[in-house]
């Protein structure tokens, strides 16, 4: 996924991937998990429309409009990129957040310590704890600042803002500080 | 108030699009987010096959009806600083009051999912 800088395809809740899905099927009948898994039941149900339209369409003599094939790739990207959708416990009803809204908000909280820099961004849900997970993070840090106050610092931004923001706890978060940064001074050349 | 009437297709796909109008004006909305669920009604859109399926689709929004209850997913970007839950309630609030009026249906189950968030850029942000 994004958050990773892989480009896994997209999984379902239950860890099979869609794109294994679709080639089998045909014999998802023989498959044990498939016959008992809800999220392998409800997305067969959607692929096989999208096969059963697609089918539809390959016997049909028309000219799709021009912007069709963008569109499509572009929800597909989105949808690549998105990642996974971790539970969210809210009061009331369902939710989800997609791994890569997570990453981006944690990435953005770090970003709010003076001389810190979010950048790479890896969460795992943890299993059997819906709204817990494991956090990897990369920081680059401003040349000159104290490193281990300056980790510390966005370690106490990022834990709040998953909770306050998002209705995420953080079980545990591990941050590597990747890179030093120097700051431009203000008309320097680039 | 009583049923509106009309097959529980057109109920869903006449909520679906009420939801799908009143969703993004809300307060920690940036918009709704089209997903691969959604197209297969792009395609059959595309070619203006009709959908066969009893759930109705708008790009973000799935709304389907079964025994007198709307169950109805609503995908979106969450605009920063707003936050999650209550984001979640007042669209949850909306559903169910668009079912409520719309189709005459009192039990709505929501589920929100959040699959993007807009941040201020960093031209915006104290460094």
């Amino acid at each position: 996924m994004a958050v990773t800088g892989s480009l896994d395809p997209p999984a379902l809740p239950c860890g099979r991937l869609v794109d294994s899905l679709w080639q089998r099927l045909d014999r998802l009948a023989t498959d044990p998990h498939a016959l008992t898994c809800p999220h392998c039941q409800a997305a067969a149900r959607s692929l096989d429309t999208l096969r059963q339209t697609t089918d539809r369409l390959a016997a049909q003599p028309v000219e799709p409009p021009s912007d069709l094939t963008g569109r499509i790739m572009a929800v597909v990207r989105a949808e690549i990129r998105r990642g996974r959708d971790l539970p969210l416990p809210t009061p009331g009803g369902t939710a989800s957040v997609s791994e890569y809204a997570l990453a981006a908000v944690l990435r953005f909280a770090a970003d709010q310590v003076p001389g810190v820099r979010g950048r790479s961004c890896g969460v795992d849900p943890v299993p059997g704890r819906p709204g817990h997970v494991r956090v990897r993070m990369g920081l680059a840090v401003r040349y000159g600042l104290p490193v281990v106050q300056a980790a510390e610092q966005a370690r106490e931004r990022i834990t709040a803002a998953a909770v306050h923001y998002v209705g995420i706890v953080i079980d545990s978060l591990d941050v590597a500080v990747e890179d030093v940064y120097q700051e431009r001074a203000e008309g320097a050349p680039r | 108030m009583t049923s509106a009437p009309g097959s529980r297709r057109q109920q869903a796909e006449t909520l679906c699009q009420v939801i799908a109008n009143r969703v993004p004006d809300l307060a920690g909305v940036a918009h709704l987010c089209t997903g691969w669920r959604d197209l297969a009604a792009h395609l059959t859109e595309a070619v203006g096959l009709p959908s066969t399926g009893m759930a109705h689709r708008a790009d973000g929004v799935e709304v389907a009806i079964d025994h007198g209850q709307a169950r109805v997913r609503v995908a979106l970007a969450l605009q920063w600083p707003h936050r999650a839950e209550t984001v979640c309630q007042d669209i949850r609030a909306t559903a169910a009051d668009a079912a409520n009026h719309v189709i005459g249906v009192t039990s709505c189950q929501v589920h929100v999912a959040i699959r993007d968030v807009h941040l201020p850029t960093c031209g915006d942000q104290p460094r």
